[in-house]
């Protein structure tokens, strides 16, 4: 009896996990194919049967505190396999959602993230505060717009402006980013407590890093196999954009110190590493929010896409596209390349203040929860693909044999 | 009828490779006397049946021996009408694809020759002890049908036969039609696409009932009694006072759920746990209550409440996983918030119910767990209940403000002293029972047939199924009752002989009233009088041949099935002397299932031992100890019976009959004890259709020949 729990099952956190992409969660009966077809799972305790009657039964506090969700990249191969078509994968990403809606600090911003109204009305403020900032420092006129050369800064917003406006917009994602991961943390190290397949920290870390940049869990992938390259295209664009950016702002500080032009003052020619380094990010980010527009958009296995994924594409794709407009419109002598400029600090300012409540945040709780994975012991994947030609390659004397 | 005997002979299929046909011929003409003998090389075809009709109509042969293959092939090509007998010594089965061919040389085995020339003796001697068949002609046959119980199945039965033009009486015990489905709420869907529930259609029937005018409705009514036979019963019926002949009968008296106050150890005395019967009473009059008269949020199903349960019921009632199903959806049709939770053992949907399962499944306020229940538990106004091995992957407990039980169903019939049908029969008033108190006689081959020929069960009677499948068995047993007037009227058995028109005929001047025939007939055929003589009810008669078996004074016997023609086929093997050291045993084989294991080893070539002569029976309860002492005493060194299994799950076309063959083998002593033999030369085996191979029947025989060899040769050779 003392193991037994009591359980309630919750309806509504049922409800919750079908909107957020789980609309086919009903259908499963526990056949467990889809834990044996899984490229992915751990052997102990695998993933995503259990997952499936947890989410049917709303089960929150198991699902919300656990790791598995975080060690699920969406292959869909479990959802291609499924005879029910209950779809675990989707399922899976729908729980993931909700628990960034759960431990997404503070809750409400976690809440309205979810739905396109609620990020509408976040989006207000950027669009506001950008807009309110904007006009005041041009005394509430417009008058930048009929300068002969255009100029972003400081014609429209000075750099040390947007500082102000970005840089507490950054931390408040990243503060609230890593209290968010805390709450995570907490619920993980209840039901993973550390064993003795453990890594120490450092080397948890220093794996899970070799593992993000070569997206080696994402390449074990059976049906979507190829899903890589676009993340991989994005996840480098915004590295070398943020190159981009610490770039631009430390040649202003340069010349501004220094009181003088000592290094090539923005906007930066064609040619400028810092600027190919920017206009190459740009086009790789632009193929790979492409490829995932389409795929998302025209292919079927890729799963569900909810309101919760799309707004997080829309806000890259915006980013992407605003950013590239600017800098051409710009070039073209057009004035509408101010306004363009001021929708995309709309769009990234959108990005970093809500990264821990959008989308954005599983940068945060998938590298937690990888960390954590190993750190804790619960990293051991079976490492095998049952689906075609992604079969395990054979010691060589079994290759004779065989 | 003088009887002018041709023998044909065909030398087809192999025949030839293995036995020279010209032998044959001999011993069907010099020792065997036949008028006509002839061999032609493919006797089935256009050609070779023409040869036995010139005969028939230039020389006269009235009585046909075709040795060719088995008589389970080419029945219609070898008819050669109603004036004159056939009988089939299937030589290309128990010859000449089962025993030794011809050598390189070309010359024929002695064994298999021998094994040959022994059944043109044997079917000769048959064919001599054959007469042909004289119907059992009733004056007048009653085509009206009787159905018992105003069910769906009933209702059903009653419409289907009216709809095929017989007059229907239809009995019902309470004051309207409808029966037990009429209390449901709503319905599992009777058709594709099998989604979600569907209202309550038994009104609908009930109307259709009650608007055909071939159909008359006795309700407040039950049997008082039924006499006679098929075509002719008699029927009396207590309520609406009537009195009616019926043709035939169907038995659709429905099912009751388990008792559930023997179910304890679920809570089944505990204030909120109910029967998924009172939960569907409650949801039809509209208000889902618990005891103090809430609303409940929260109602725990568990399944197989008593069933596959070995110290309840140890079977399936296959329809309570639909019903909570279906009764979860009240729940959550009453209050969106209110939760459903269904724990099962195994969620069986039969068929295409898994679509209904599924659009059940995808409410989301409906919890499906498999999981044992291992307390159910009062605990201050709520039912807790303790659920071990979930797929939760642990131990649960739910807090129920209700909990259903669902129950399986129970055949009306179980309970000993209610009566439904009053048969005026010597064996009794009722239909007799199997495992579970179905009754029923081949629950897997034959699903409507009984053991009272011309009743026929129907519905939750017979085998624990939802409305849909009853409504389904209600009309295939319209059909079968309708199928057995039909073949009543023209004198034909009915299932599994059918259309067989032979039927037991006693001579009662040599009958001494012993009743072990009236006891023993599988299908209650025989009544009997004060004295206890047999007053045989022809067209309850399955021809079987139970009774002939049974008779000590050997005086039953049918009109091309008898005593003295068996006797004379066991008398016609020709037995070698000792010192030639050839063996010979008698197999009696079941026709039913031993001689189709036998041509399907013949059809695989399996090499059988030749010094087995096989005489099939209608079935081994035909089996009278005379031919024992027959066969030994002319010097047959064993005798074995092939037949179907017996026990609970019998496999025997006539329920009792290999069962009844080994009871009396048991008293074998008594008869080969005279004769101062081993009583181990007589042997009964169970042969089924999966024994059909290399390995099993050849092994048996085999065996029986090593163990006989033990006991050497039979003294009573030459003789």
């Amino acid at each position: 009896m003392s193991d037994r729990v009591i359980l309630d099952a919750d309806l509504k956190f049922v409800q919750g996990v079908i909107k957020a992409g789980g609309q086919d969660l009903k259908k499963c009966y526990q056949c467990s194919t889809c834990t044996v077809v899984c490229p992915l799972t751990p052997e102990g305790t695998p993933f995503p049967r259990k997952e499936m009657i947890n989410a049917q039964w709303g089960i929150k506090d198991k699902l919300i505190t656990s790791m598995d969700p975080w060690l699920c990249f969406h292959c869909n191969d479990c959802s291609e396999q499924c005879p029910r078509e209950a779809k675990p994968g989707d399922v899976m990403a729908a729980i993931r959602n909700m628990i960034i809606a759960n431990v997404a600090v503070p809750s409400f911003l976690g809440k309205l993230t979810q739905s396109i109204g609620g990020s509408l009305l976040l989006l207000l403020f950027p669009i506001i505060l950008l807009g309110a900032v904007i006009l005041g420092i041009n005394g509430g006129e417009l008058a930048f717009l009929d300068k002969p050369v255009i100029v972003f800064h400081p014609n429209m917003i000075s750099i040390p402006v947007i500082e102000i406006v970005f840089i507490p917009a950054f931390f408040f994602g990243i503060i609230t980013g890593l209290l968010g991961i805390k709450r995570l943390i907490n619920g993980l190290s209840k039901n993973y407590p550390k064993t003795e397949d453990g890594e120490p920290l450092v080397s948890a870390l220093i794996g899970t890093v070799k593992d993000v940049l070569s997206h080696s869990k994402f390449r074990e992938c059976g049906v979507n196999a190829n899903r890589n390259v676009a993340h991989m295209l994005l996840f480098y664009s915004f590295i070398g954009l943020l190159i981009t950016t610490a770039g631009v702002t430390s040649i202003y500080y340069i010349n501004k110190i220094a009181g003088a032009t000592v290094v090539t003052p923005t906007p930066l020619p064609f040619f400028h590493p810092i600027k190919i380094i920017g206009n190459v990010s740009a086009l790789a980010a632009s193929i790979g929010i492409l490829l995932i527009l389409g795929r998302r958009l025209f292919s079927e296995k890729i799963g569900q896409t909810v309101a919760f994924d799309w707004i997080f594409i829309l806000n890259i794709a915006l980013i992407v596209a605003t950013g590239i407009l600017a800098q051409t419109s710009r070039v073209a002598g057009s004035q509408v390349a101010y306004f363009i400029y001021y929708c995309h600090l709309v769009f990234v300012f959108f990005l970093f203040a809500y990264m821990p409540h959008s989308k954005f945040g599983h940068m945060f709780y998938r590298a937690t929860a990888l960390v954590y994975a190993r750190y804790s012991g619960r990293e051991k994947s079976v490492g095998m693909n049952f689906l075609e030609g992604k079969q395990q390659e054979l010691p060589e004397e079994t290759k004779e044999v065989a | 009828m003088e009887k002018k005997i041709g023998v044909y002979i065909c030398s087809g299929c192999d025949i030839d490779k293995a036995i020279d046909v010209e032998g044959l011929e001999k011993v069907a003409t010099n020792e065997m006397k036949a008028a006509v003998c002839k061999t032609h090389p493919f006797l089935c075809s256009q050609a070779g049946l023409q040869v036995m009709k010139d005969d028939q109509n230039n020389e006269g042969v009235n009585s046909f021996v075709v040795a060719a293959c088995s008589a389970r092939y080419h029945q219609e090509d070898f008819d050669f009408g109603a004036e004159s007998i056939v009988v089939r010594a299937g030589i290309r089965e128990m010859v000449a694809w089962t025993l030794e061919l011809r050598n390189e040389e070309g010359v024929v085995n002695e064994d298999t020759q021998m094994a040959g020339e022994d059944y043109i003796r044997m079917y000769v001697a048959r064919i001599k002890g054959q007469n042909i068949p004289q119907p059992y002609l009733l004056e007048s046959t009653d085509k009206s049908v009787l159905v018992v119980g105003g069910g769906v199945a009933g209702m059903t039965s009653a419409l289907e036969a009216a709809k095929a033009g017989y007059d229907v009486n239809l009995v019902e015990k309470t004051d309207k039609l409808g029966g037990y489905a009429a209390g449901y709420k709503s319905m599992v869907p009777p058709q594709p696409p099998y989604l979600g529930v569907v209202p309550n259609y038994v009104a609908d029937i009930v109307s259709e009932v009650e608007g055909n005018g071939n159909i008359t409705v006795h309700t407040s009514s039950t049997i008082e009694s039924i006499e006679g036979e098929p075509g002719d019963f008699t029927v009396k019926v207590e309520g609406s006072g009537a009195e009616f002949k019926s043709g035939a009968i169907v038995l659709a008296a429905g099912s009751v759920p388990y008792d559930v106050s023997k179910l304890t150890h679920l809570g089944s005395d505990l204030d909120n746990v109910i029967t998924s019967a009172e939960f569907e009473a409650m949801a039809k009059s509209g208000a889902i209550k618990t005891k103090d008269g809430q609303s409940p949020k929260s109602v725990v199903f568990i399944q197989c409440a008593g069933s596959c349960d070995p110290d309840h019921l140890p079977y399936c009632s296959s329809t309570c996983c639909l019903t909570s199903l279906k009764q979860a959806s009240y729940i959550r049709e009453m209050d969106p918030e209110a939760k459903a939770y269904i724990v099962y053992k195994n969620m069986r949907t039969p068929g295409q119910y898994e679509d209904f399962y599924k659009s059940q499944q995808d409410d989301p306020g409906v919890f499906l767990t498999k999981g044992d229940v291992s307390a159910v538990k009062d605990e201050s106004g709520k039912v807790a209940v303790d659920v071990d091995n979930t797929l939760l992957g642990q131990d649960i407990q739910i807090k129920a403000d209700l909990v259903v039980l669902a129950t399986g169903q129970v055949p009306v019939t179980i309970n000993e002293d209610d009566s439904f049908l009053n048969l005026q029969y010597r064996q009794g008033p009722e239909m007799p029972e199997l495992k579970y108190g179905y009754p029923d006689s081949h629950f897997v081959c034959f699903p409507y047939e009984t053991r009272r020929t011309g009743i026929y069960a129907a519905g939750t009677v017979r085998q624990s199924m939802d409305v849909n499948a009853a409504k389904r068995d209600a009309a295939g047993a319209a059909l079968k009752a309708i199928q057995c007037i039909e073949m009543t009227a023209r004198g034909e058995r009915v299932h599994p002989r059918s259309g067989d028109m032979t039927f037991m005929e006693p001579n009662l001047q040599r009958c001494t009233d012993c009743k072990r025939c009236t006891e023993e007939c599988p299908f209650g055929a025989i009544d009997e009088n004060e004295k206890g003589t047999p007053l045989p009810k022809s067209a309850r008669c399955r021809a079987c041949g139970t009774c002939m078996g049974a008779c000590p004074e050997r005086v039953i016997s049918f009109d091309d099935y008898s005593i003295p023609m068996l006797s004379e086929m066991i008398k016609a093997i020709e037995i070698p002397e000792e010192e030639d050291e050839k063996p010979r045993v008698l197999a009696f084989i079941c026709e039913n299932d031993a001689l189709p294991v036998l041509d399907q080893m013949a059809l695989m070539r399996v090499r059988m031992n030749p010094y087995i002569r096989y005489i099939p029976l209608r079935c081994l309860g035909g089996n009278n100890l005379v031919f024992v002492s027959d066969a030994l005493s002319v010097g047959i060194d064993g005798v074995m019976y092939l037949g179907c299994k017996h026990g609970d799950d019998y496999q025997c076309h006539f329920v009792k009959g290999s069962e009844l063959c080994n009871e009396r083998l048991g008293k074998v002593q008594e008869t080969i004890g005279r004769l101062s033999l081993e009583s181990e030369r007589v042997q009964q085996y169970e042969v089924s259709m999966n024994d059909a191979g290399p390995e099993k029947l050849p092994k048996i025989i085999d065996d029986f020949m090593e163990e006989l060899e033990d006991y050497g040769p039979n003294p009573f050779k030459g003789f």
